[in-house]
């Protein structure tokens, strides 16, 4: 079932007690957005592909990583993909990589290298260039912020969204409402949900201690 | 991929009940500018999200070389094109030949201990002028000085909220009207997981798979 950002808000909006005078539009749009972006990175929930624009170009080794892609997975030169391998091993396995080209070695475009989330190499570098270099990676989400946009979630993720979106909208009424939100949607159902759905093996989200202060009887 | 400056000011002005811009005097659009870069800087020296190439020039005879403006941290290093392999100087002090400092010849080594902070040095210095030093290493892509109106490049949109959460754990810890213990608090924990996860990502876009 698609999910909408109209239906999203209305959720959100519910949760927050229909308070339209003090929750601007613009604030629930950024708080989904914010919380599909955070769940988009922690699960990878969504991956696709761009091709380098203006293909490869003769010579040229290290190139951009498409705008759209948050994290480079794989790399694929004329469509045949690419054997992933770190700078360092390249750079001791072939200490002058960076001045390899197909021609000099007379070998086919084999091996990629990530460089950070903003960059990748090639090796040997492509000597004739025009050739399409595609890159599938985790995708920056985008939004369009319209009523009718439909969110690139699952139906079982909307919860999740609503709940974060929820929860990070109530800073702006601080005091028991927020520490009310951050112990009861925060901790006890955001974090363990996004902890049972998240890709990486690391620990990401820290324990947040909370000190409640008594109240005088 | 970039993060604009106005936009995360706009939500804090949002949290802070001061909408269209800070006016009530509590912060101060400069001490906002300032936390800004303290906390994207914090953030690119912990999570290394972006990396890139630097050049600089070998000089004959000269062991040492300092990193290049924006360049954060090095990781490897290239010599006119070729790879140099990673060392330290007190295994350089055991070559065979000794009297290393004063050796020139085509670099086989570098190395960040003795040659102080933000520097590195070669072994053998160069024998000529004029080649290229390659350094790889993490990058702040940030021009200062920052104005609302900046464009942070190369930083993901989606860590914006984690920026903003530093951000607002400085805004809550400051002195005044707008401390919060609370909220600092809960700030730097969200923080701390946007670096936590910077850091995975860039594991993923470094290592082989």
């Amino acid at each position: 079932m698609d999910i909408t950002r109209a239906d999203l808000r209305d959720r959100i909006l519910q949760r927050l007690e229909n308070n339209y005078g003090f929750y601007e539009e613009a604030e629930i749009d950024r708080a989904i957005n914010d919380s599909i972006r955070i769940l988009n990175a922690v699960t990878g929930l969504l991956q696709s592909s761009y091709n380098i624009s203006g293909n490869s170009v003769a010579g040229q080794a290290v190139y951009t990583v498409p705008s759209a892609i948050l994290v480079p997975l794989a790399v694929y030169f004329d469509n045949e993909p690419l054997s992933k391998t770190d700078l360092r091993s390249l750079s001791l396995d072939r200490p002058e990589w960076r001045m390899e080209t197909t021609a000099t070695l007379g070998a086919q475009v084999s091996r990629w290298v990530p460089l950070g989330l903003n960059r990748f190499a090639i090796w040997p570098a492509d000597a004739v260039g025009g050739h399409t270099i595609r890159v599938d990676g985790l995708q920056e989400p985008s939004f369009t912020d319209l009523a009718d946009e439909v969110l690139p979630i699952h139906a079982e993720h909307a919860e999740v969204i609503e709940g974060h979106a929820f929860h990070t909208l109530t800073v702006k009424e601080g005091g028991k409402i927020f520490l009310d939100s951050t112990l009861k949607v925060f901790r006890q159902q955001y974090r363990q949900k996004i902890q049972s759905l998240q890709i990486w093996a690391d620990e990401l989200m820290p324990y947040l201690r909370v000190q409640v202060k008594a109240e005088k009887a | 991929m970039a993060i604009l400056v106005e936009k995360v000011y706009e939500r804090t002005c949002d949290a802070l009940l001061e909408p269209g811009g800070l006016q009530l005097g509590l912060l101060t659009e400069t001490q906002f500018l300032l936390f800004v870069e303290t906390v994207v800087e914090d953030f690119l020296k912990k999570t290394e999200l972006v990396k890139d190439f630097f050049t600089t020039t070998g000089s004959r005879g000269v062991v040492s070389y300092q990193y290049v403006s924006g360049q954060l941290s090095l990781d490897e290093v290239y010599y006119d094109g070729v790879y140099l392999r990673r060392s330290d100087a007190l295994s350089i002090d055991f070559t065979p030949a000794g009297g290393w400092s004063s050796e020139t010849g085509f670099p086989e080594r570098w190395f960040h201990d003795r040659s102080g902070p933000r520097s590195f040095g070669l072994y053998p210095a160069p024998d000529e002028d004029g080649k290229t030093i390659t350094m790889f290493g993490a990058k702040n892509p940030m021009v200062k000085p920052l104005s609302l109106l900046s464009t942070i490049a190369e930083i993901p949109e989606s860590f914006t909220f984690y920026i903003w959460a530093g951000i607002m754990a400085k805004i809550r810890s400051m002195d005044g009207e707008l401390k919060d213990d609370f909220q600092a608090s809960y700030f730097m924990n969200r923080y701390t997981e946007g670096v936590n996860i910077g850091r995975v990502v860039m594991s993923e876009a470094l290592l082989a798979g």
